[in-house]
């Protein structure tokens, strides 16, 4: 079972179960864990399936592209801790609605309704980011992605990437479409870390880290 | 003493049975069995005889007002057993109260599925004894106690992955690409790799033996007292500190939840298939003169050549089982009566 430790305990954000422990060292105080469900989450999934790193620490900043209904946000959210910051970037209106009550209770998420092709209109709320996470289900991504990075991401800065084989290109197999889409990534001034595939949570996906490395 | 020399003789005589070689005949039958069985033979010839001299001496011009309101068919006289259909209004009622049932169970059917499910899917390593055919050679351990049908159900239902085309490649072509590491050069690559062999070596082989790592939780009180007997062999595998043990109880467990799951996915779409007849039933009562378009059909012509000729050649081509004509539902490949209606107003 993965877990995250609740950053507003008490509560759940999407109906997860939540675990309390009883800490021993500090009498009295329990510690909320939530649980984090692989089939909904992409970034569950790549960590259950074996990532080596997510590059998601405490106290780093990620913008998280394509935040749908802040799921998978509050998760990381819950592990970049007070200290960290998430930026989620979602388009549609009705997921924003849930992702901005999700917002309120935890504080260092920044909920951005806006279009992730269109970076310059949101600048002004970003500073420079350590990760960016993407999932959004366009066959531009890869394109979304750099023109993302370019403007926020920091040098030496990482990108995960969930790829849905399905959406970029139907016709090709998944292995041939991963492949090209981790060239597209070359060509942008990234330099691909590892991609595993997120069987038996999700058909046809994969998730792939890389480096930000700015100057080839 | 007399009374004993005489009374000796005076025990109980038992009756002869049926011989064992004619017992299939039933019981040896004796003269006070032949009495019954004749005198309710006599008993309904006299019967039978009385009521023939009656039709003999039969008066035709006998006449009596009750004949006014009966009835004969081809000279025999019929009569009427007392049912009443029910009303078509009643029975609609009746129906939608079926539907409504139904209905409600489906409802917490699919409750306890989702709560199956949110239960499954906080077990990370669910799938790894099922997939065992994805990585081979892994995994020793490949059967779930789960037959084909119940992982069929869950396939459709989308609980278990359905190994994709790259999955069945892969495992023909024998590459397993899961899990894809970019490296510059050589170098890094036998440096990656050594790396994972020391952190493999360097987790304590002995991991297995040392009990659970004690972080300074205490365990939560089991606050239901109700569902304490469901869960107490396998929290008590749970606490001994024997790893295989704990893995043998956690399979046994998550093969436990995906069984009930199967078995409940199949219910609720019983309990579909119920809720459509039923409210296929009510629409047919309804105003409007319906065309049958479609009969219930077998979907999947599988079973069709698994019968030869013969067989069919028998039947006159009828269709196969019941001796209605009524075609066997599957209840695998159903697929619903169509008709069409005439649009009319409702009221």
């Amino acid at each position: 079972m993965l877990v995250t430790k609740n950053l507003v305990p008490g509560e759940s954000v999407y109906g997860e179960k939540r675990i309390s422990i009883d800490s021993a060292d500090v009498d009295g105080a329990k510690v909320e864990y939530r649980v984090w469900n692989p089939f909904r989450s992409k970034l569950a999934a790549g960590v259950l399936g074996g990532m080596d790193k997510i590059f998601i620490v405490p106290g780093s900043k990620v913008l998280y592209l394509g935040a749908a209904s802040g799921t998978s946000v509050s998760h990381v959210a819950d592990i970049v801790g007070p200290e960290g910051v998430v930026y989620a970037v979602e388009f549609s209106h009705r997921s924003g609605r849930d992702l901005i009550n999700m917002a309120k209770k935890r504080t260092n998420v920044i909920p951005i309704i806006e279009d992730a092709r269109t970076p310059h209109k949101y600048r002004i709320l970003l500073s420079t980011v350590d990760v960016i996470f993407a999932d959004i289900a366009q066959p531009d991504q890869a394109r979304i992605v750099a023109l993302n990075a370019h403007e926020f991401l920091k040098v030496g800065g990482h990108a995960v990437i969930s790829i849905k084989a399905n959406c970029i290109d139907s016709t090709a197999p998944a292995e041939a479409v991963f492949d090209r889409e981790v060239n597209v990534l070359r060509g942008e001034m990234f330099k691909p870390l590892e991609q595993i595939t997120l069987e038996p949570y999700e058909r046809d996906h994969a998730m792939v880290t890389a480096r930000y490395i700015r100057h080839m | 003493m007399s009374s004993l020399r005489n009374s000796l003789h005076r025990r109980n005589h038992k009756e002869r049975s049926q011989l064992s070689h004619r017992q299939r005949f039933g019981i040896l039958e004796k003269h006070k069995d032949y009495v019954l069985r004749a005198r309710d033979y006599h008993s309904k010839q006299d019967r039978i005889r009385r009521l023939q001299q009656k039709a003999a001496d039969r008066n035709k011009d006998e006449f009596y007002f009750g004949m006014n309101r009966e009835r004969t068919e081809g000279g025999v006289h019929v009569q009427d057993r007392g049912n009443v259909s029910l009303p078509v209004d009643m029975v609609k009622i009746l129906k939608t109260q079926d539907e409504n049932y139904v209905r409600t169970m489906r409802a917490t059917g699919l409750k306890k599925i989702e709560r199956l499910k949110e239960q499954l899917s906080a077990l990370a390593d669910l799938f790894a004894p099922i997939l065992a055919d994805d990585a081979p050679g892994a995994e020793e351990e490949d059967d779930t106690g789960l037959d084909e049908e119940a992982l069929e159900v869950l396939r459709d239902a989308g609980v278990v992955a359905r190994p994709s085309k790259a999955a069945r490649k892969r495992r023909s072509s024998g590459v397993p690409a899961r899990h894809v590491v970019f490296v510059e050069n050589e170098e890094e690559a036998r440096r990656y790799v050594r790396g994972q062999d020391d952190l493999s070596t360097s987790h304590p082989v002995d991991g297995d033996n040392v009990g659970p790592v004690d972080l300074g939780w205490t365990k939560p009180e089991k606050r239901r007292k109700g569902k304490k007997n469901d869960h107490d062999d396998a929290v008590d595998a749970m606490d001994s500190t024997d790893m295989s043990e704990r893995r043998q109880a956690a399979k046994a467990h998550r093969t436990r939840l995906l069984k009930e799951l199967s078995a409940r996915l199949h219910r609720d779409r019983m309990l579909r298939y119920a809720e459509r007849e039923l409210e296929m039933q009510r629409l047919l009562m309804g105003k409007g003169r319906s065309k049958k378009l479609k009969g219930v059909e077998r979907v999947g012509g599988k079973d069709d050549e698994s019968e030869d000729e013969d067989v069919q050649d028998a039947r006159r081509g009828k269709g196969s089982g019941s001796k209605h004509g009524v075609k066997d539902v599957d209840e695998k490949l159903y697929r619903p009566r169509v008709y069409k209606w005439r649009v009319q107003r409702k009221r």
